[in-house]
């Protein structure tokens, strides 16, 4: 009998106006969803591939270890054509500091050349599938008595040997089946768009997340029907059915994902990034002050100047053509400073996360005000899957940052602060003393160190200074008498391993949220469609 | 006659369920975003006076150092959070709203960051403009969908046009009564928002923030003449309430999903515009070409004195560096102000996004701000730069070489902070923001006639049995 009902709701439904339109709506809506999706990962694709090379480029041509800092590129996610989550917000670069922890990706976040672009938004497939999915299931739910009932087919119904429950069920069952086909036909057509766009390669771990994805919609569907049905049972005539039904919807779809953002940013503080800074910033001032003290305690060196030198921040330092006790120096002040930077970086680390803690608070009270709309919980469920949410997104972070404890254990493995090599490509046998090099370099006119200085001293013209120890050019004095440094044992960054189910552990109570809501109100539906006037 | 019929529409449409559904709603959204808005606000003007305080303190140190540092420093200059956002924030969190500059050029903007939380969906605030396009453009459809379709399902609209009336003055009744009891909706909640915003202190009510509600008021309702008249339309263009209603939602979708979610796509495929890496390349090779150019010693520098004759040439190849990478970035950002620009024309044809843009207007707000103050401070910038050169040409120890980047061959004496030229922001005047908005407001009323006019017409073709 069941079926029998919901064959006729089925039948019915597919003749009226609304699912011709409905399905209109859906050949517009979802296709324009992924063009715009598409299109953005294009960009995110082409982005990468420059970034990377770029960084390949810039890691591979090195000649000393102080300058090997890799970067960790993290590849855009085809599956935000689904649902962008958060990671249109965030960049796609780490760079993998000894001196820091890695804290929030870097680069340019939205692929957007002009900043003022920023200002627009732009929706994606779960944004889309969001509105039309549960405006299509209250439009068919919103008048299943009160219709019947205006038509006077409700009583007639009634008056044979028919339950009300299985009439319940019929029509759930009617109405579901009417959308099904919908929501299969926008599931199909998206994939087969992706598909053709052929600029998102899926693979099947990634067909199995649409799938996902499919079964989540179909509950969130639910949910709608159930709400709609809810009210129509409640409601005497079909018109106030469906204005309470439309408020609901705006406010569930529209109001309250805005709302829980903004109530959050403004009622939930972050720790300011100004302040971090300068946390960071006295950090690195103690650090300094404790590498100058003990830098003087080095012994002397006997000719105190480099020849070629680069030097940057977080221990940078590449020099040629220096003295052997010069270089020693500074192998010596490398095996002090790169401990230092360290123990600095896991110092800093508190602050950092307290910082990371307060954004990450933000989002989950957002999130949790989100929640009282089933958009909302879909939404976050659908940004799950899609492995574009904040937590998959801390999950990269938090893989960069062991990245980077891997790679300090590689520097350790080759006890590499140690080594001339962190600081010089200059093999040490080739290394000379001051008195050699000035021999050397003048061309036999001064002897030692002391006679040049002494000379040097009396000349006014600071350019005769430097040419006089330019008239033979020593060997190793610069990066072109060098090849790049090997790095092929350089550990590599490992991209996320998924599974099916990675980073879905979130998603379980959600679902069972949305599922409590659906048996709430069935129930609720089900008591009020007892009580129902049917004449 | 028409006034029969208004008192009619009117009273039908005040006591029907949709209006208490919709006055709630309106004004719970109200509540919560003003509340929310006023929350935030104190946030955003703490941290504003942090970067102020530092921007002047910054500034302060250095003129009571050196003229030339003060000059030729770069710093970036923070824009104030607007008082009264809560009726637009013209999405001036997403825009630049800082300014870099010296005294010798205003070399870009930033949108300066630490203000907002990456972990946060990007996410509309519940100001009065939103309100407005979003719930309001939906109350205004949902007035008048069914004002045709529904009464003729009901068999009162065959009656009503046996009377002598005409079906034009029933028409314009029904559509006048719409936007009025839309106003029966905005304006409780406006007051109530400025109550609120009244009531939670820190944000001063003058004078201009009630013009600008009330100039709000009327741009909300031509939004809702528009919003109304495709009700209207789909009321006479469908032959029952259902079907008008799908027509009245689909434009609706289209209005306020379809169009404004589309524009960064049509900004990149319509108006394309240069790489900024391009750019950026272009910059660094007439650089490279200008120091190869350079006669030698150009980039010499070890010396405190300031009239070492190589310091005139580094002088002059600052100044060509400066004026070179200059002229390569200014029509780029014209290019990306015209950009925007065009995608925004294009994106009108929403007339709830067309609202939008005149609410950003009546408020002084937005985009149009933005840009008011980046032509404002390419005025500063030059007057900053003339009191520069005075104060040099008074001091006999220095060579007047002018090097816009360095601190080498220009007065090294203090001045007297009081004496710097400063940028204060202006705030719009009226003509600044009727000048922009002027299109829109022409095309948002013809809009509202030409959609009504073709309700019309095929009101009068409409069976009404």
């Amino acid at each position: 009998m069941i079926f029998l009902i919901a064959r006729k709701e089925f039948l019915n439904n597919l003749l009226t106006a609304r699912f011709i339109i409905g399905f209109l709506l859906c050949l517009v809506l979802i296709p324009f969803s992924i063009l715009l999706s598409v299109s953005d990962y294009r960009d995110q694709s082409a982005l990468y591939r420059q970034d990377r090379d770029a960084v390949d480029k810039a890691t591979k041509e090195v000649y000393v270890y102080s300058g090997l800092r890799p970067t960790v590129v993290l590849p855009p996610e085809p599956l935000s054509v689904f649902s962008r989550g958060i990671r249109s917000q965030v960049g796609n670069r780490v760079k993998i500091y000894l001196g820091e922890k890695p804290l929030l990706t870097e680069g340019k976040a939205a692929v957007r050349d002009n900043p003022f672009l920023a200002s627009f938004f732009s929706v994606d497939f779960v944004d889309i599938a969001a509105i039309i999915f549960s405006l299509l299931a209250l439009l068919f739910s919103y008048d299943a008595f009160s219709r019947e009932k205006e038509s006077g087919t409700l009583k007639l119904q009634m008056s044979n040997s028919l339950g009300r429950s299985a009439v319940l069920a019929g029509k759930v069952l009617g109405i579901l089946l009417t959308l099904l086909p919908i929501l299969i036909f926008c599931f199909l057509l998206s994939a087969v768009l992706v598909l053709i766009s052929g600029n998102a390669a899926f693979t099947g771990l990634q067909w199995g997340r649409v799938a996902l994805l499919f079964g989540a919609s179909l509950i969130y569907l639910a949910v709608f029907v159930f709400i709609g049905l809810f009210i129509s049972a409640r409601s005497r005539t079909s018109v106030t059915s469906l204005v309470v039904c439309l408020f609901i919807w705006v406010f569930f779809v529209f109001i309250v994902p805005n709302l829980s953002a903004y109530a959050a940013e403004s009622f939930v503080a972050v720790p300011s990034r100004e302040n971090l800074t300068r946390v960071l910033a006295d950090l690195d001032k103690e650090r300094d002050g404790v590498l100058n003290d003990r830098r003087k305690a080095l012994p002397e060196v006997d000719w105190d100047i480099y020849w070629w030198m680069s030097g940057r921040d977080d221990g940078y330092m590449e020099t040629y053509g220096c003295t052997k006790s010069k270089f020693e120096q500074e192998r010596q002040v490398s095996m002090i400073q790169g401990p230092l930077l360290i123990d600095y970086a896991d110092k800093k680390w508190a602050a950092q996360k307290s910082y990371l803690d307060g954004l990450v608070h933000q989002s989950r009270v957002a999130e949790g005000i989100a929640m009282i709309s089933p958009s909302g919980v879909f939404r976050l469920i659908a940004s799950a899957i899609c492995s574009t949410d904040v937590q998959s997104h801390e999950g990269d972070l938090d893989r960069a940052r062991q990245y980077r404890e891997t790679f300090i254990r590689y520097f350790q493995g080759k006890n590499i602060f140690a080594s001339f090599r962190y600081i010089t490509p200059t093999p040490p046998e080739a290394m000379l003393t001051g008195d050699q090099l000035v021999e050397k370099r003048s061309g036999g006119r001064f002897k030692t160190v002391r006679e040049y200085d002494d000379w040097a001293g009396k000349e006014k013209d600071f350019r005769a200074r430097w040419q006089a120890l330019q008239k033979v050019k020593v060997r190793f004095d610069n990066p072109d008498d060098f090849s790049f440094l090997d790095i092929s044992d350089m550990p590599k960054y490992s991209d996320r391993a998924d599974s099916l189910l990675t980073g879905l552990s979130g998603v379980i109570p959600r679902i069972g949220l949305l599922l409590i809501e659906i048996i709430l109100l069935f129930y609720l539906g089900y008591v009020a469609f007892i009580r129902y006037d049917v004449r | 006659m028409l006034k029969t019929i208004l008192k009619r529409e009117i009273q039908h449409n005040l006591y029907s369920l949709r209006f208490i559904l919709a006055l709630v709603l309106v004004l719970g959204v109200f509540v919560a975003g003003t509340f929310s808005f006023t929350r935030g606000h104190r946030g955003a003007l703490a941290n504003y006076r942090q970067a102020e305080t530092q921007f002047q303190s910054e500034m302060r140190d250095q003129a009571g150092q050196n003229a030339t540092d003060l000059a030729v420093t770069r710093r970036t200059y923070p824009l104030r959070p607007r008082d009264n956002a809560f009726i637009t924030d013209g999405k001036e969190k997403y825009l630049p709203n800082g300014v870099v500059f010296s005294a010798w050029n205003v070399f870009s903007f930033l949108n300066i960051s630490g203000s907002t939380n990456p972990f946060l969906n990007v996410f509309e605030e519940l100001n009065w403009s939103y309100i407005v396009a979003m719930i309001l453009s939906f109350v205004a459809l949902l007035f008048t969908f069914d004002a045709v379709s529904g009464e003729k399902e009901e068999k009162t609209l065959a009656l009503a046009l046996a009377n002598s009336i005409s079906r034009g003055t029933l028409l314009f009744g029904k559509y006048l009564s719409a936007v009025i009891t839309f106003a029966a909706i905005v304006v409780p909640g406006i007051i109530l928002s400025l109550l609120i915003v009244l009531f939670s202190g820190g944000i001063p009510l003058t004078s201009a923030v009630l013009i600008e509600a009330a100039g709000f008021l009327i741009v909300a309702a031509l939004m809702a003449a528009v919003l109304s008249a495709f009700g209207l339309f789909c009321s006479v263009a469908a032959r029952n309430s259902s079907v008008s209603l799908l027509l009245a939602l689909t434009f609706w979708l289209l209005f306020t999903v379809v169009v404004p979610n589309s524009s960064a796509f049509l900004a990149k495929t319509v108006y394309p515009i240069e790489k900024s890496e391009s750019v950026t390349a272009r910059v660094a090779r007439v650089f490279d070409d200008l120091s190869k150019a350079a006669p030698p010693g150009s980039w010499m520098m070890n010396s405190g004195n300031p009239f070492l004759p190589q310091h005139e040439l580094r002088a002059n190849l600052q100044r060509k560096r400066m004026d070179a990478e200059k002229s390569i970035r200014d029509p780029y950002y014209q290019s990306l102000f015209r950009q925007f620009e065009r995608t925004r024309s294009l994106t009108a044809a929403s007339p709830v996004v067309m609202f939008q843009f005149l609410a950003e207007a009546a408020a002084g707000g937005g985009y149009p701000r933005f840009r008011q103050v980046w032509d404002d401070f390419h005025i500063y910038q030059g007057q900053f730069l003339a009191y520069f050169k005075a104060t040099d040409a008074g001091d006999p120890k220095s060579p007047h070489w002018y090097n816009p980047n360095e601190d080498v061959s220009t007065t090294r004496l203090p001045v007297a902070f009081a004496t710097v030229p400063q940028f204060i922001e202006k705030p719009m005047s009226f003509s600044e923001r009727l000048q922009p908005a002027l299109p829109f407001l022409i095309a948002i009323a013809a809009y509202a006639c030409l959609v009504f006019l073709l309700s019309y017409v095929l009101f009068v073709r409409y069976d009404v049995r």
